[in-house]
C-alpha cells in the first residue's frame, strides 16, 4: 500500500502541472492572438485616417481651382 | 527534618492552589458548556419559533409547498456548504470558466474589430480612387483652360502664375493620394 502511495502522488502532481501549463500555453496564445489583432486594427484605422485627410485636402484643393 | 517539614508545608498550600485552580477552571468549562447547551436549545427554540412563523406565514402568504421546499434544501446546501468549507469552491471554478470564456470572447472581438477597420479602409481606398480619377480630370481641365486664356492673352501674367501654382499643388496632392492608395493596396497584397 506504501509503495503505492508515492507513484500516486507523484504522477497526480505531474498531471496537475501538466494541465497548468496547457491552460497557460492556451491563455498566452489567446493573449497574442489579442494584441496581433489590435496592433493590426490600430495600424489599419491610421491608415484610413490618413487617407480620409489626404482626400479632404484634395476635396479643399479640387474646389479652389 | 525541619527543612523538610517546611519545604513541605510550603509545598501544601501551592498544591491546593492548583487543585483550586483546577476546580475553578472545570466549574468555568462546566460553566461554559452549560452556557454552549443553553446556547444550543435556545437556538433550536428559536428555530422552531421560526419554523412556526413560516407556517404562519406560509397560512397567510399562501406560498406553493413546492418552492418552500426547494428554498429550504437550498438553504440547507449553502449551509452545509459553508459548514464544510466548500463555498469558495465554487467560486473558484466558475471564476476559472468565466475567465476562460473572457479570453476567448475578447479575441473574438479583438477580430471582429480588425476586420470591422479593414473594411473601412477599403471603403476609403475606393473612395480615394475615385477622388485621384476625378482629381486627375479637374487638374487637367483647369490646365488646359489656363493656357488657353494665356494664349488669348485674358489673364495678367501674376494671375497665371498664381493659378499655375494652385494647380500644381492640386496635382501633387492627387499624386500623393494616388501613391498612399498604391502603397495600401500592395500591403493588402503582401498579406
Amino acid at each position: 500500500m506504501r509503495k503505492l502511495i508515492f507513484p500516486v502522488v507523484l504522477f497526480s502532481i505531474l498531471l496537475i502541472g501538466c494541465t497548468d501549463s496547457k491552460k497557460k500555453e492556451e491563455a498566452a496564445r489567446i493573449e497574442k492572438e489579442i494584441v496581433v489583432a489590435d496592433s493590426i486594427a490600430k495600424e489599419v484605422e491610421k491608415a484610413k485616417q490618413d487617407i480620409e485627410q489626404s482626400i479632404q485636402s484634395v476635396d479643399s484643393l479640387l474646389n479652389e481651382l | 527534618m525541619l527543612l523538610f517539614s517546611v519545604s513541605v508545608s510550603a509545598q501544601k498550600p501551592q498544591g491546593k492552589g492548583k487543585k483550586q485552580t483546577a476546580d475553578s477552571v472545570a466549574v468555568a468549562n462546566k460553566e461554559k458548556g452549560k452556557g454552549k447547551a443553553e446556547e444550543k436549545k435556545e437556538k433550536k427554540r428559536s428555530n422552531e419559533d421560526g419554523k412556526k412563523e413560516g407556517k404562519a406565514a406560509k397560512d397567510t402568504l399562501e406560498i406553493p409547498a413546492d418552492t418552500l421546499a426547494t428554498v429550504e434544501e437550498v438553504t440547507e446546501e449553502v449551509k452545509a456548504g459553508e459548514e464544510e468549507g466548500k463555498g469558495n469552491a465554487y467560486g473558484k471554478n466558475k471564476g476559472d470558466l468565466k475567465g476562460k470564456e473572457f479570453g476567448q470572447a475578447r479575441a473574438q472581438e479583438a477580430k471582429m474589430n480588425k476586420e470591422q477597420k479593414k473594411k473601412e479602409l477599403e471603403e476609403s481606398l475606393t473612395e480615394a480612387e475615385e477622388k485621384v480619377i476625378k482629381g486627375k480630370a479637374k487638374v487637367a481641365e483647369a490646365r488646359e483652360k489656363l493656357e488657353k486664356e494665356k494664349k488669348e492673352k485674358k489673364i495678367k501674367d501674376a494671375d497665371y502664375q498664381t493659378r499655375k501654382q494652385k494647380i500644381d499643388d492640386t496635382e501633387k496632392a492627387v499624386l500623393e493620394l494616388e501613391e498612399k492608395v498604391k502603397a495600401e493596396k500592395q500591403k493588402k497584397v503582401q498579406e
